[in-house]
Formats: structure tokens, sequence, C-alpha cells
């Protein structure tokens, strides 16, 4: 087994110099300029986020009250008739107010029991969001234990909830935010998600919902 | 890493320019994914600002390479993971193979890993009695065959539907149709239920991100997710280069990765890792262990001419722009890593296979894999320097050898020039009759036979220029001053 001080010194070496321990210096970091300047107005971003998503076969809906939103949720899960539902279940969650909502469904209580077993056999996937993208349709999720990675990921269809504030114009705003992270802090997963799953593996021939979601509705709250 | 199983390029090639399936599907493949490069970045706008900004990034990483490494690794570790390192294959394998058996471990579901292949991973699980299972559905294809992956981004581009229909067919026990929903909704639920049971999650990493200790891994389909939700041990196969050192940066390589693979403006998913889970979490590996190789990659360093291999993000680009993959797909290459890329890597992790430093020659020099490269590495130069070093080692044959010498002596005065060029220009009579070529024995002749079975030598009558030179001089003194026509006639009216 190689050691990291017998590795790292072999690289030193190679490049002809001690090992370097103090941060180097950068003049290069990050995007260019132009694309730093680049940035929607609120309106701007939420329609080209939807934009964004539809090309992709994605959904978005925007609604201007928690009401309208309650509504279109209800006919979407009439339309889908799922058999078992699962949600995050962290304070933003419960901000959404979905008990009336999802009082008629069967949603998976999620106590740890058998936990993954029970996801897999859930249809839909409700979840928030910490952050979205206009620029390319993007989903951003972070995980921990209220916000568990499965629910969009094991069922066919992710439906995911979304006030227009947390929709930013590029990856690169959304990104500032994680930097301060030092190892534990840093959620121990973040996913970006753009869209249902596709392959064009086959011939290249596109198939959507290959091992991912098949749908991915998002509900837009202004 | 090289498979070429004692077959030399040229054999392997003559062989892919029989496969008319093959030739099809690779022309089609590189040329839309070529088409769909195109259309993104120009989408984009202002992609050579990009391009050098992607180089100075990497750049600065590569030349900084031990720097970063400790800091991810010590994240890493605080985060709760676990790193190794491995300074080649077979130290790789027997760390990867100690963690599956301290796991008890029976089987692996992974993610697509070029690492991984390059060690064979799968076949030394097997021979331990662990399943390796490809789950990216061109990998998991490919392995179902028997194969080897001809691409980089969409492996299995040389088979056609209806093998795909066959072997799927096999596997589930039930006649299935040659329809794209029906084979891949048959790959979604068996891969399913081996995504559901497996015991280890093996991934590659696109990125590993310095500052946080994250893996960063760009997936379409989901199964890089998938991998890293369920199983409770989740091993990276990172290469050691594969490192950026901020978040900041991310966003950088965001916009050039997919773009130049796919097209896509970003993929499906887009997924960072760091550290297991935490505890409570309900899902997660609750393991995680990254194996960091070297296998030759530090070799490269502190070398001016081979140092920027480093820089590679593996989009596949230069694979869609290159004359010569695009007609002989990647298995003739014979090496995990096909294409321009592979062309210059191979030869260089595997310095002591002879037969392989001939990859240097599948190439026309024609720089297209320089001009698409995200990162513009001068894959283009590589080669030239490849071939210099098997010139200088001594590695080539006895005719090119002559030829040279012969070439040497016959330029290295101007009146042996002379000779060689009239001795040529007398040769011609054999070879070529009103302007097209005839067969003779120039078609036998060595070394030159290859390029003379599809090209005539071009043929003029009367004096060479340098013969001519002394009368063209006379007419060039006596000649008017310039701005007159010689014919009298007045300008314009010609």
């Amino acid at each position: 087994m190689t050691s990291k001080a017998e590795f790292l010194s072999n690289i030193a070496s190679r490049l002809g110099r001690e090992r370097v321990t103090t941060p180097p210096p950068r003049t290069v970091k990050g995007v260019p300029d132009f694309w730093r300047q680049y940035s929607l107005s609120l309106a701007e971003r939420v329609e080209l986020f939807g934009e964004e998503l539809e090309k992709l076969g994605g959904n978005a809906e925007v609604y201007h009250s928690l009401e309208q939103l309650h509504a279109g949720l209800n006919q979407l899960l009439d339309e889908l008739k799922p058999g078992s539902i699962m949600t995050w279940d962290d304070d933003v969650m419960q901000s959404w107010q979905l008990q009336s909502v999802l009082a008629p469904h069967h949603v998976l209580v999620n106590d740890g029991s058998n936990f993954i077993q029970a996801a897999e056999q859930c249809m839909i996937g409700i979840t928030g969001v910490d952050y979205a993208i206009a620029n390319t349709g993007t989903l951003v999720l972070c995980t921990n234990r209220e916000k568990m990675r499965s629910a969009s990921l094991l069922p066919m269809v992710h439906i995911a909830l979304v006030r227009a504030e947390q929709i930013k114009t590029r990856m690169g705003e959304v990104l500032e935010n994680f930097s301060s992270f030092q190892a534990l802090d840093a959620p121990s997963s973040i996913h970006f998600i753009s869209g249902p799953s596709r392959s064009s593996d086959i011939e290249n021939d596109l198939s959507i919902g290959v091992h991912g979601p098949v749908a991915v509705h998002v509900l837009v709250l202004t | 890493m090289s498979d070429s199983a004692g077959t030399t390029l040229t054999e392997r090639s003559q062989h892919a320019l029989q496969d008319d399936f093959l030739r099809a599907a690779v022309k089609f493949t590189t040329e839309r994914l070529r088409g769909r490069k195109t259309d993104s970045t120009n989408d984009l706008g202002n992609w050579e600002e990009w391009r050098e900004r992607g180089k100075q990034i990497r750049a600065h990483t590569i030349a900084h390479l031990d720097y970063y490494l400790d800091q991810f690794t010590t994240q890493v570790e605080r985060a709760g993971g676990k790193v190794h390192f491995a300074k080649d294959g077979a130290e790789a394998v027997a760390i990867a193979l100690e963690i599956a058996q301290q796991k008890n471990a029976q089987s692996v579901v992974k993610s697509k890993s070029m690492v991984s292949e390059e060690l064979h991973i799968n076949h030394h699980f097997g021979e331990h009695g662990i399943e390796c299972i490809e789950t990216d559905l061109g990998e998991y294809i490919v392995q179902l065959a028997h194969e080897m992956p001809s691409h980089i981004i969409i492996p299995a581009i040389h088979m056609n539907r209806h093998q795909i229909a066959e072997l799927f067919s096999s596997e589930s026990g039930e006649q299935l149709s040659s329809e794209t929903s029906v084979l891949a909704g048959f790959a979604r639920r068996k891969l399913r239920e081996k995504f559901m049971q497996a015991d280890i999650g093996m991934t590659g990493c696109n990125f590993a991100i310095a500052e946080s200790g994250s893996v960063v891994l760009f997936s379409n389909e989901g199964n890089g997710r998938m991998v890293t939700t369920l199983p409770k041990t989740h091993i990276v196969m990172m290469g050691m280069e594969r490192i950026i050192p901020t978040w900041e940066d991310l966003e950088v390589m965001a916009n050039l990765l997919p773009r130049s693979a796919t097209g896509q403006k970003l993929t499906v998913y887009l997924s960072a890792m760091t550290g297991p889970r935490r505890q409570m979490e309900l899902d997660g590996a609750e393991d995680m262990h990254i194996i960091i190789l070297d296998n030759g990659r530090s070799n490269q360093l502190g070398s001016p001419e081979f140092q920027e291999i480093l820089h590679c993000i593996r989009c596949g680009a230069c694979l869609n722009v290159c004359p010569v993959y695009r007609h002989i797909g990647g298995h003739a290459y014979g090496s995990v890593y096909p294409g321009p890329i592979g062309a210059v890597l191979t030869p260089l992790l595997n310095p002591e296979d002879e037969q392989i430093q001939e990859l240097s020659y599948a190439s026309s020099l024609c720089g297209a894999c320089y001009d698409a490269c995200p990162v513009k590495i001068p894959l283009h130069d590589m080669l030239v320097h490849l071939r210099r070093k098997k010139v200088e080692a001594g590695r080539t044959s006895r005719w090119e050898r002559l030829a040279f010498r012969g070439f040497a002596a016959a330029f290295g005065s101007s009146k042996r020039y002379r000779l060689a060029m009239n001795t040529a220009r007398a040769l011609q009579k054999v070879t070529v009759k009103d302007g097209s070529r005839m067969s003779g024995f120039l078609d036998m002749a060595p070394l030159i036979k290859g390029w003379h079975e599809h090209r005539a030598l071009p043929y003029s009558e009367g004096k060479s220029f340098r013969d001519s030179w002394q009368d063209l001089q006379q007419e060039l003194r006596s000649a008017p001053a310039q701005g007159s026509p010689a014919d009298g006639s007045k300008e314009g009216e010609k």
C-alpha cells in the first residue's frame, strides 16, 4: 500500500520541486467575467426555467397563490393515481401545508424500518428544493435525514415544489453557497437534477426514464 | 490496459473496416455528437474563452497536484470517508478486493468508470466470485455481450437493436421485441433488482472538489445516483488527476463537459457526494472509500511535452472529430481509451508495451482533436512527440530507416537532388500513362505500396522548373517593367 506521503512526494519530485503546502496563488478562478454578469430578473428566471425544463421533457407550472398550487397538485395526483407517495418532511416541506392535498393518499412514513424497500414501491416522490437554476432548468436538492435522496430518485414520478425566489440565473450563484462548506458541514450529497432520466445507448435512440424518474413535474409559486 | 491481444493496429483496423454496420454506426454517432457539440457551443457563445478558462484551471491544478490532492483527501477523511493511494493497477485492484472481502460482498453495481476498465476490475472481482454489474445502459449491453466498449460516451454504438434484443431476451428468459422502450424497460426492471440487492456501489469520479472533499458525478440515466444511494458501501475509482480546486471551478467544467460530450447544456444528474451518509440519514452509503490511482500518470508530470495529457476531462470530443476514429471505431485501438486521447494516453501509460506504441500512428496529424478539445490539449503535437520517441528508441522498421537514409542522401546536396529528381521523372514513365496510374512493379514495392495502391504519381511532360530556370531568368531580365502588359494591350481590356 502506498502511503499518502509517498504518493504526494512523488508528485512534487516529478514536478521538480518541494511539496507545496500553502494555497498556491491563482489568477484564474471560476467562470469568465461575462458569464458572472449574466443575470436575469425574477420573472425572466421563472420563464426561462420553465422553458428549459420543457425542452428536457419535464413539466413546469406557475401558480400565484398557495391555494392555486394546492389545486394544481391535487389535479396532478388525480391524474397520476399513485399507489404510495413519499415526501421530504423537513420544516420547509411543512411550510407547503400539503396535509389536505395528501390526506386521501397513502404517504410513506419515514420511520426508518425497511425504508428503502418501502420507498422503492412509491410511485411519486414529492420534494422541495434548495435552489433552482433557470439557465439549465435545474433543481438543486441537498440531502439530510428529512430530505432524503430516494425521494427524487426511486419513484417513477418526481414532483418538486419551488418558490420563485429560489430560482437563480446560473449555476455559479448556487455554488457560491457551497464554498464555505468544510467536510461534515457539507450535505452528504447534493443533486443537480435537470429533467427526467434519459439514455441514447440503444442505436442512438432516446429513452426516457431509464433508472431515475420517468417524469419530473415542478410547481412554482410566485 | 492494452487489450490488443497480439494483434496489430492494421489488423484490427482492417477487421473494423469490413463491418458495415459498425462503420455506419460510428459515422452516425460521431457526426451527431459533433453536430450537437457545435450547436451547443455556438449557443453558449465565446467558446474560445471558455476553453482557455478550462485549460488554465486544469493547468494550475496539475501544476499543484500535490497540494490539491492533500487538501481533497484531508477533507474526505474529515467527512467520514476513507482514502487509499494506489501507485499502480495491481495495488488498486488489491485495495478494492480487500474492501469487498471485508464486507463479504457478493455483488457490485457499477456506474461508468474508465479507471475501473483500465484496471479490469470486473475480471479480477469475477475471479474471486464477486459479481460486477455494469448499470450504464451501454456498458450493461457490452458487458452482456462480453465485449469492450467502443466509445467513451456511448459504449454500445457498434451493436444494433436486434443484437441487443437477443442479448436481453436470453438474459430475461423471454422473447423481447427490439423496440427501444421495451429494451430500456427491461434494463430498468432488471437493473433495479440489482441496485436493491448489491453490497457495493462502484463509481468513477468526474471531478473531485479539493476544497470540500466532494466527489462529483455527471450522469444522464440516474445509475450514478442509484449506486450511491442504495448499496451500503461506495467505492470511488479516481484517477489522481481528476481534481479541481473549488466549487467555483465546477461551473466551468459543468459548461465544458456536457456540451463537449453530447451537446447537452448539462447532464440530467450532477451529483456531489461528500463522505458517506450522515448519522440518522435513511439512504446513501454508510461507508465510502476513494481509491486514488497513479498507474503511470505521475510519470507525465514534469514532462513539458506530455504533462498536459493529465488535463483531460474525458469528454470524448476528440473521438468525434478524428478522421481515423470515425472510420475504424473504438475496438480497433485495442485499448480502453480509444481515439486521439487513447492514441496518446495508452502508449504513455504502457511504455513497456512495444506493440501499443504504434497507436501514435493511428492519426493523420490533422489537428482536429486539438481544435475540439475543451481544455486545449495539444494532442496533435503529442502524437508527433510520441513518434519521435519511437524513432529515437530505434523501434522503427528497417525499411523506414533505410528510406530516410536515402532521403537524407538524396536531398543532402543539390547535385544528388537533381539526379534523384531526374531519375524519378524517368521512372514515372513506367507507372503513369495518360495521367492515370498503371499497375506495375511499384504495387509491390515495400514502404510505398500502401500509398501507391490508391494514388497516381503526378506526371509531367517537358522540363522541370529547375531545368527551365536558366531560360526563365533570361525572359525575366528582358521583360518590360511591371505594370504594363507585355503584349501592349491596355489594362482592363483583357
